[in-house]
């Protein structure tokens, strides 16, 4: 889909570089000439594997970093593989270069190079994922990309764990032939054995990484990893966004198609970073909120022009059960834009000070929505001396063939998906501007009949309160139009197909779990993640407690997602940054029970206009 | 469209910083329901007419802030115009244009710092008009 390297890549060449050791490793020459090299190389590949269980939190650990897997099974595979790798390190050890080394031995061998190509496609990896994170000055991750849920959810974590097993495999299978093959040299020999030493630590690590192996192995024969996850993790792409560029007049299908998945990446980032800042920020005013909304009626526009058209073309390309969907995906696209119009218009009766000309969202909605349209109509010149009915792009100049009619889906699905971003991102912005009192009503327009001298008075609380209801329906019908596309999209096996498994990754506690996540798929800003997959108040007693019994751990765990359930719910009313919230936020990754259980809830009932203006704590999240 | 004829007359007429204001601050807003009217999914010009009633209201925004303008009550009603959208779109440059250069003469009168950055905010949002709609009638 783009050229940007994803953590596939690496995790395929690093499994490639493992496979092609272990062909090497059955050579008797090899065996016999490079055993301590291949010990070598090996410590290298484990240290390198190590980093990635560390980056797991386990829950009777008690760590507040990295990965959480709240499901038990993993949970055990987790704590007992990095045991079992870190034993093997340990025994290894005395064949690694020095750290500290200014010229590393470069391998003499191909096996050797084999293995030390692994271990840096492994490093490469998972600094790749660590692109999408950060650690604050309290050592907790932070997510800096829309990827970092997905990395820090369950279904991805056990989906890293399967390729860790996988990796411990193959390495223990080339290890085993180094092995057999240095015991039978002996035998030969029957002389004094030569590095006795070093063929007894290989043996044993060997039986470590197969330990490794065989309790993976283990957790997903119990609860599998879903392809679609696996494919999830490794379509992940490195955290560099796509340069910012505007559709030309030469740009083919294929460029403004890839354009438009681009634009509505940084649309989705620019939301993302411009969060955090809507109390301050000079470019968050009504007037930058006003073009955003334009732009994405804009934008859903040409979807539905876009759906309907392919939607024609896939009946002419003999796949009539695809045009039903498709024309029904199109009607979705068309209440998806009647709601960003209401929210548009909405702000017509406000005012902000402030220059929407520098909000960086504004102009990249925009953006998204001169490729959309590029790609929906016909004539980027047309005007209304031509009439007054635009023509749209013809189906087969659209989508000559059905490879076609699957890439401009998945336009619609990115750009579908980037409005309910929009959505849920405008919704926080609105709250957090509006307790600052940044939004104005010009009084000439005021309902209230006052002659005023100011030309504008301060918004009123109902005023707000209906925007945001506005904005909640335009977020309901950009996310019926993505579960819509979703369905088409999967059909036709488009490369999109990832939105759909990230939001559904993101909502699961871990892999196949009937019992979904809360229904609040809302972007968090980069200092607030989702907490879907974090251990619980009740999960971690019971761990600290020595509890085992994945049933008892599973009912707790079960207790606390309703807990979190009525607490989301609760804060979908109260603003985000309340205090009470966050001190519960921050009570609760403390871990003190006593305080915990004392705290207020949060007041349900109170809106925008009801809210003490107070200065919230500073939100930060956890993994 | 005599709505607009009324806007163009009184914009021509202003005579005085505050009543230039005035005038262009009620010229954009009552470009907002002629521009809404033309919002109409069906025909081509939706989403050019959607972005013009940002550009508009940005227009209404920017002048509400510059200190000279005076109390008064908005003069906007909603239209039940019968012009084609091509006339519309003509009418709206012409009083996007009358709108520019009145307050190129209101920039020049304004002591008031606030009172000229009004009136550079709100000729951007009258360009922005110009260059959308011309854009949309063609030449």
């Amino acid at each position: 889909m783009t050229s940007r390297a994803t953590f596939g890549d690496c995790a395929n060449a690093a499994s490639g570089q493992l496979a092609r050791a272990l062909s090497l490793a059955e050579s008797p020459t090899m065996r016999t000439a490079y055993s301590a090299e291949f010990r070598r190389e090996l410590s290298h590949v484990l240290s390198a594997m190590e980093r990635y269980f560390d980056d797991f939190t386990i829950p009777a650990l008690n760590k507040r970093r990295g990965l959480r897997l709240s499901d038990s099974r993993w949970s055990f595979a987790v704590r007992q593989g990095r045991r079992q790798l870190h034993e093997a390190a340990v025994l290894l050890k005395p064949d690694s270069d020095d750290r500290f080394a200014i010229h590393p031995r470069r391998p003499a061998s191909p096996v050797g190079d084999c293995l030390r190509s692994a271990s840096a496609a492994m490093a490469a990896g998972r600094d790749l994922l660590h692109t999408h994170l950060t650690v604050n000055d309290r050592r907790i991750a932070v997510g800096r990309s829309e990827w970092a849920p997905v990395i820090t959810s369950a279904p991805a974590s056990a989906a890293l764990l399967l390729g860790l097993g996988r990796w411990a495999r193959l390495l223990d299978a080339s290890g085993s032939h180094f092995v057999r093959a240095t015991a039978a040299s002996q035998l030969q020999n029957s002389g004094a054995p030569q590095d006795l030493d070093g063929h007894q630590r290989l043996r044993a690590a060997c039986e470590s990484l197969r330990e490794v192996s065989r309790i993976i192995s283990s957790a997903h024969r119990e609860m599998p990893v879903a392809t679609s996850d696996l494919a999830l993790l490794y379509a992940i792409p490195v955290n560099a966004p796509p340069a910012r560029r505007l559709p030309a007049e030469r740009d083919t299908r294929a460029d403004l198609r890839q354009g438009a998945i681009s634009s509505a990446e940084r649309v989705r980032r620019a939301a993302r970073i411009s969060a955090p800042d809507a109390r301050w920020a000079p470019e968050l005013t009504a007037a930058a909120m006003r073009e955003g909304a334009a732009s994405a009626t804009a934008i859903s526009h040409h979807c539905a022009i876009l759906l309907r058209t392919v939607a024609t073309r896939a009946a002419e390309l003999g796949n009539p059960a695809r045009k039903d969907e498709l024309t029904r995906s199109a009607e979705a696209a068309e209440n998806a834009r009647d709601s960003w119009l209401t929210a548009s218009r909405s702000w017509n009766q406000f005012a902000a000070e402030g220059n929407a000309e520098l909000s960086p969202l504004a102009a990249e909605t925009a953006d998204l929505a001169q490729w959309t349209e590029r790609l929906a109509y016909a004539d980027g010149a047309w005007s209304l001396s031509q009439g007054e009915a635009r023509p749209v792009r013809p189906p087969e100049s659209l989508a000559p063939e059905l490879d076609d009619v699957r890439e401009i889906v998945a336009v619609t699905h990115h750009a579908a998906h980037t409005l309910s971003r929009l959505a849920v991102d405008s919704d926080h912005q609105i709250r957090q501007a509006a307790e600052a009192g940044r939004f104005y009503m010009p009084s000439r327009t005021s309902s209230d009949g006052i002659s005023n001298w100011r030309p504008f008075v301060h918004a009123p609380p109902a005023q707000l309160d209906n925007v945001l209801g506005v904005y909640k329906d335009a977020r309901h019908a950009s996310d019926q139009l993505t579960d819509a596309i979703a369905d088409s999209a999967a059909a036709l096996s488009s490369s999109s197909t990832t939105i759909t498994a990230a939001r559904s990754a993101t909502r699961r506690k871990g892999p196949p779990n009937p019992e979904a996540a809360p229904d609040d798929d809302r972007m968090a800003p980069a200092n607030r993640l989702p907490r879907t997959g974090m251990p619980g108040h009740f999960e971690l007693i019971l761990s600290h407690l020595g509890q085992t019994d994945p049933e008892a751990l599973k009912r707790a765990a079960a207790i606390d997602h309703l807990g979190e359930q009525l607490l989301t719910d609760t804060t979908r009313i109260a603003k985000p940054t309340d205090l009470a919230v966050d001190m519960y936020d921050s009570i609760r990754e403390l871990g003190v029970a006593e305080r915990a259980r004392t705290q207020p809830a949060p007041n349900p009932r109170r809106t925008i206009g009801e809210r003490e203006r107070t200065r919230p704590m500073e939100a930060e999240a956890e993994l | 469209m005599e709505l607009i004829a009324t806007a163009l007359a009184r914009l021509e007429g202003a005579t005085g910083l505050a009543e230039i204001f005035s005038t262009a601050c009620d010229a954009f807003e009552l470009m907002l329901p002629v521009i809404e009217e033309q919002q109409d999914p069906a025909g081509g010009a939706f989403t050019s007419f959607v972005i013009a009633a940002t550009y508009a209201a940005n227009g209404r925004d920017a002048l509400l802030f510059a200190p000279s303008l005076p109390a008064g009550a908005a003069h906007r009603t909603p239209p039940a115009t019968q012009a084609s959208t091509i006339d519309v779109a003509i009418e709206l440059t012409r009083l996007c244009r009358l709108v520019d250069t009145r307050l190129t003469h209101a920039a020049a009168l304004a002591a008031d710092q606030a009172d000229a950055l009004a009136c550079a905010q709100a000729r951007r949002q009258a360009s922005r008009l110009v260059s959308l709609l011309t854009g949309l009638t063609g030449p």
